[in-house]
């Protein structure tokens, strides 16, 4: 499989921490994505790295048991160790208080550092979730909810697995994840993953239902608002976004993935060792491999890494999405444009209905598509320029399918890029067969790129011609360039030749150093003075007593225009 | 001999050599500029012309065969510099050998006509040709009818006369010299009396048949500057003659602004409906050449540029009628019909539909200038009988020296 086949992909800094053995325990805190490695109870030394940090945290503790568990607090604050069961230890004297209890029976539990919401499972069969929320020091209850297990046979005791139950944020909002691994209607066969929508107020409701067709062990990760499904089997996943319109049954709907199943593309890990060991060559990560531990929302830990994922995706994969993207954008457009046109008829004052429309986390604007996935996906070196080039131009591509006005630092992206890899021939075709539009931003880049590119100058001009309110730039652009009877010859075409000043024209006919110039541009504004005020002269106001004796000096006095009586 | 494969001359990248072989002299044209060869060979024959007009056909001729090898400019001293003026005349004034026309000075045609009928009536046993002229333009001229009924006068001839009075030589005073007129007759000449009026550039020539008249025409010449007072044209060619505030010699001339076409700068206008009888003296009227073509740079562009012209209107191949031709520093209109040849050179920013509005003012003015601008009937007169019997053959020429 070539690389444009995978659209899954594992970031590129894993966090690395020695391998738990009998000496070093690892610990993971989902909360600050945290390793922790603890040798010998602390007192070797205690590693804590991050995804997000550059330098691995290292002290020491004194080794005053097993640690069965260490977090951090919130930036690294507080330390908290616990030894045994029932004892958390902090240091510095810092104490404790209890805020609320509750007493339930509780099987396991699952909390979501995210929405700040744990979830008791209670009863027996272990379905029966009891969620609370934290905030401000208070803990409230929410209303209980029951996850619908599926049919089982007699012998099997079915009851609900901590391992089938994930806590996510889809756009905005808290859903828990059920992965159900028979369907419960019996003529569909494969797992299903049931998603519960958990609101701050209110019941728990069931919502989705994602279809996944097949059966096996499964993995969830949730990634930007989509959910991942991994199937280890197969060694391919799935993507599935809630926000798609799938099939609606009155209470829940059904969706089937996004894209086809793939896999997450191959990942080498550089060995990072001592200096005389660099030599050995990087290896191949296991994927979808049975050490795989996956934490909410997209982080997946294998035995001896840590990993997270995000999107890559091939060109017509890459179009969909665009597709998908702008098919949102367009929706917000329209909205955003109907309620401006109906609060400027003054509606909104009779219906209090009317509301803005929210945008929300699934509209992508151009702006946000061009600074946090254009720009760098522009910069990356590896990449091919022509697929760069290409996922330009689909996203493009697809704004025209939509009929959304491309934003111009969009066709100046394209032309950057273009002249960075000397695709000029491309630049020009594309200009020549309007692929870009016209504007006047885009017309003064082509400018300044004339010394790469000659043909630049004219290509130029001729875009600010086709926008007919560019004439000032047009006149602007001939006379930098000493083209001054071309500037006058485009200002009469269009009629303005009565409006410019005779000033600024002689100034520039004089700066060519070409006195026959000089006195053809003369001869006209003679002329037009003539034309205008029935004399050939000059008024003050028109500054241009220079010139006129620049004139007298080169050609006589007798070369002025004599007054014509008609 | 020129081969016949040499006869469009030869190119090398930046020159053109044109050869012309007129009797044993070889004449060669090494030229960079945009002449055509055709153009070039006109000036060799205009170069061959004015050694001719100094020797005669038949006298170069005798030279040679004499003696193969003579070094002729031991006989052309002295004429240097009239060829020099001729070659210059071409990238400064190009109007007469491009257009084989006469310039005229431009006067009042009651002034004119009265100036023709005053040299009609002084005349002088022989006298074939008197012409009156103004900075090397011509003012009026009078052919005697016997001698130059049957051939034309060439304006080449008279063209050559003009050039041949302008030498230092004749500057002042009065002088007597023979001249041959090449077209008329390569082979004989004319005994020429050259004298300055009143000491201004007005030119009075009187080419005769007889050697030893140089009184008669002396006594001829008085006539006419009496007459010329009495009619105060002493007056009016003066003004002619200071019309321009050039400072060259080539003075009488108008300004291009007289016409009112606002860009226009300068122009050649050679009408081509003369009457029959009026064949004598093809014209052509050009005016001053004034800013922006005060340098002489610019004025053999300006030269060239016509050269150019006139050689793609008369192509044999190809020719055209009418070339529109826009470019940086002028917009270029040539235009040939049956009633006129005209060369404009106008501003570049004129636009189409200003070319034309300037070329139909330009015809409306020489229209209603045409009497003042050219000679419309050249006068003749007919000598007093022959008297003496050293009277040449009717056609009144010696030949040989």
């Amino acid at each position: 499989m070539g690389e444009e086949d995978y659209y899954l992909e594992l970031c590129e800094r894993p966090v690395q921490f020695e391998k738990a053995n009998p000496v070093n325990c690892v610990f993971f805190d989902e909360a600050n994505k945290q390793v922790f490695a603890v040798r010998s109870g602390g007192a070797t030394g205690v590693v804590v790295k991050g995804p997000e940090d550059r330098n691995p945290i290292s002290f020491r503790m004194d080794d005053k048991g097993e640690v069965k568990c260490i977090k951090f607090s919130l930036e690294n604050k507080i330390l908290a160790v616990q030894r045994t069961s029932k004892t958390v230890v902090l240091p510095e004297k810092r104490t404790l208080k209890l805020l609320k209890s509750h007493n339930i029976n509780v099987n396991w539990y699952m909390y979501c550092p995210e929405s700040a919401v744990i979830l008791l499972s209670t009863t027996v069969l272990e379905n029966v979730l009891q969620p609370f929320y934290f905030r401000a020091g208070t803990m409230s209850k929410l209303p209980k909810f029951e996850i619908e297990l599926p049919a089982a046979p007699k012998s099997t005791k079915l009851s609900l697995s901590e391992r089938d139950i994930a806590m996510a944020t889809i756009y905005g909002q808290l859903y828990v994840l059920f992965l159900r691994h028979h369907s419960r209607t019996s003529n569909s066969t494969g797992a299903e993953v049931v998603l519960y929508h958990l609101p701050r107020e209110g019941a728990c409701k069931k919502m989705h239902i994602l279809k996944l067709n097949r059966t096996g062990k499964f993995a969830l990760n949730v990634v930007d608002n989509l959910v991942v499904v991994h199937h280890q089997d197969t060694e391919t996943s799935v993507i599935f976004d809630i926000k798609l319109r799938g099939e609606f049954d009155g209470t829940v709907t059904f969706h089937h993935p996004v894209l086809p199943a793939r896999s997450i593309q191959p990942y080498q890990i550089p060995i990072a060792g001592p200096a005389a060991v660099t030599s050995q060559s990087p290896v191949p990560c296991k994927l979808y491999s049975s050490s795989w531990i996956v934490f909410q929302p997209d982080i997946i830990i294998s035995a001896s890494q840590v990993l997270s994922e995000s999107d890559r995706a091939a060109l017509p994969v890459i179009a969909t999405v665009f597709d998908k993207l702008n098919h949102e954008y367009k929706k917000y457009l329209d909205a955003e444009q109907s309620y401006t046109m109906a609060a400027e008829a003054g509606q909104s004052r009779s219906n209090p209905l009317l509301k803005r429309p929210v945008r929300t986390q699934a509209v992508l604007d151009q702006s946000d598509v061009y600074t946090h996935v254009l720009s760098a996906f522009v910069e990356k070196k590896e990449m091919p320029h022509k697929f760069v080039i290409a996922v330009l131009m689909e996203y493009i591509r697809s704004l025209n399918q939509f009929q959304i006005a491309v934003q111009h630092y969009l066709h100046e992206l394209v032309i950057k890029t273009l002249v960075q890899h000397n695709l000029f021939y491309m630049l020009h075709q594309f200009l020549q067969y309007h692929v870009l539009s016209d504007s006047k931003p885009l017309a003064c880049l082509l400018l300044s790129l004339e010394s790469f590119y000659p043909p630049a100058h004219q290509l130029s001009l001729d875009m600010l011609k086709r926008l007919s309110t560019a004439n000032d730039e047009i006149v602007e652009v001939l006379l930098s360039k000493h083209q001054v009877l071309a500037a006058l010859r485009f200002i009469r075409g269009i009629g303005g030749h009565d409006n410019i000043s005779a000033r600024k024209f002689l100034d520039a006919a004089k700066q060519t150093e070409d006195n026959m110039l000089f006195y053809t541009i003369f001869r006209f504004f003679e002329q037009r003075n003539q034309r205008l005020r029935g004399s050939p002269n000059f008024t003050p106001g028109e500054h241009c007593e220079e010139h006129v004796a620049f004139f007298k000096q080169v050609f006589g006095d007798q070369a002025l225009m004599r007054p014509t009586t008609f | 001999m020129v081969s016949g494969r040499l006869r469009d001359g030869v190119n090398t990248e930046d020159h053109k050599l044109v050869f012309l072989q007129q009797g044993p002299l070889l004449l060669v044209a090494v030229s960079r500029t945009p002449q055509s060869a055709a153009q070039l060979r006109g000036e060799l024959l205009a170069v061959h012309a004015q050694i001719v007009s100094t020797l005669t056909r038949a006298s170069v001729a005798r030279i040679f065969a004499h003696k193969q090898n003579y070094d002729l400019r031991r006989l052309l001293a002295g004429s240097e510099r009239t060829l020099d003026r001729l070659l210059d005349s071409v990238e400064q004034d190009p109007g007469a050998l491009l257009l084989g026309a006469v310039r005229c000075v431009p006067l009042a045609r009651p002034m004119r006509e009265a100036l023709g009928a005053l040299l009609r009536r002084c005349t002088a046993p022989g006298l074939a040709l008197s012409v009156l002229s103004v900075g090397g333009r011509l003012v009026t001229a009078a052919q005697e009818r016997n001698v130059l009924a049957e051939c034309r006068l060439d304006p080449a001839d008279l063209q050559l006369l003009l050039d041949w009075v302008g030498a230092p030589a004749f500057a002042a005073g009065e002088a007597w010299a023979p001249v041959c007129l090449p077209r008329f007759n390569p082979d004989g000449f004319f005994y020429a009396y050259v004298a300055r009026l009143d000491a201004m550039p007005v030119c009075l020539l009187l080419l005769g048949t007889q050697r030893e008249a140089f009184h008669a025409m002396a006594a001829c010449r008085r006539l006419v500057e009496d007459g010329m007072r009495a009619l105060g044209a002493m007056r009016a060619l003066g003004e002619a003659a200071s019309f321009s505030n050039a400072p060259s010699a080539n003075a009488p001339a108008y300004s291009v602004q007289a016409v009112g076409a606002p860009g226009l700068r300068h122009f050649l206008y050679k009408p081509l409906d003369i009457p029959d009888h009026h064949r004598q003296l093809p014209q052509f009227t050009s005016p001053e050449l004034e800013a922006p073509y005060s340098r002489e740079e610019e004025r053999q562009r300006l030269s060239d540029l016509y050269h150019r012209l006139h050689a793609r209107l008369h192509s044999t191949s190809r020719p055209l009628r009418l070339i529109y031709h826009v470019a940086e520093k002028e917009t270029l209109l040539a235009w040939v019909t049956s009633k006129f040849e005209l060369y404009t050179c106008l501003s570049p920013l004129v636009t189409k539909a200003g070319a034309i509005l300037v070329v139909t003012k330009l015809l409306r003015w020489v229209r209603k200038e045409e009497d003042r601008l050219f000679i419309r009937y050249p006068p003749k007169y007919s000598t007093p009988p022959a008297t003496s019997t050293d009277q040449a053959p009717h056609n009144g020429l010696f030949t040989g020296l």
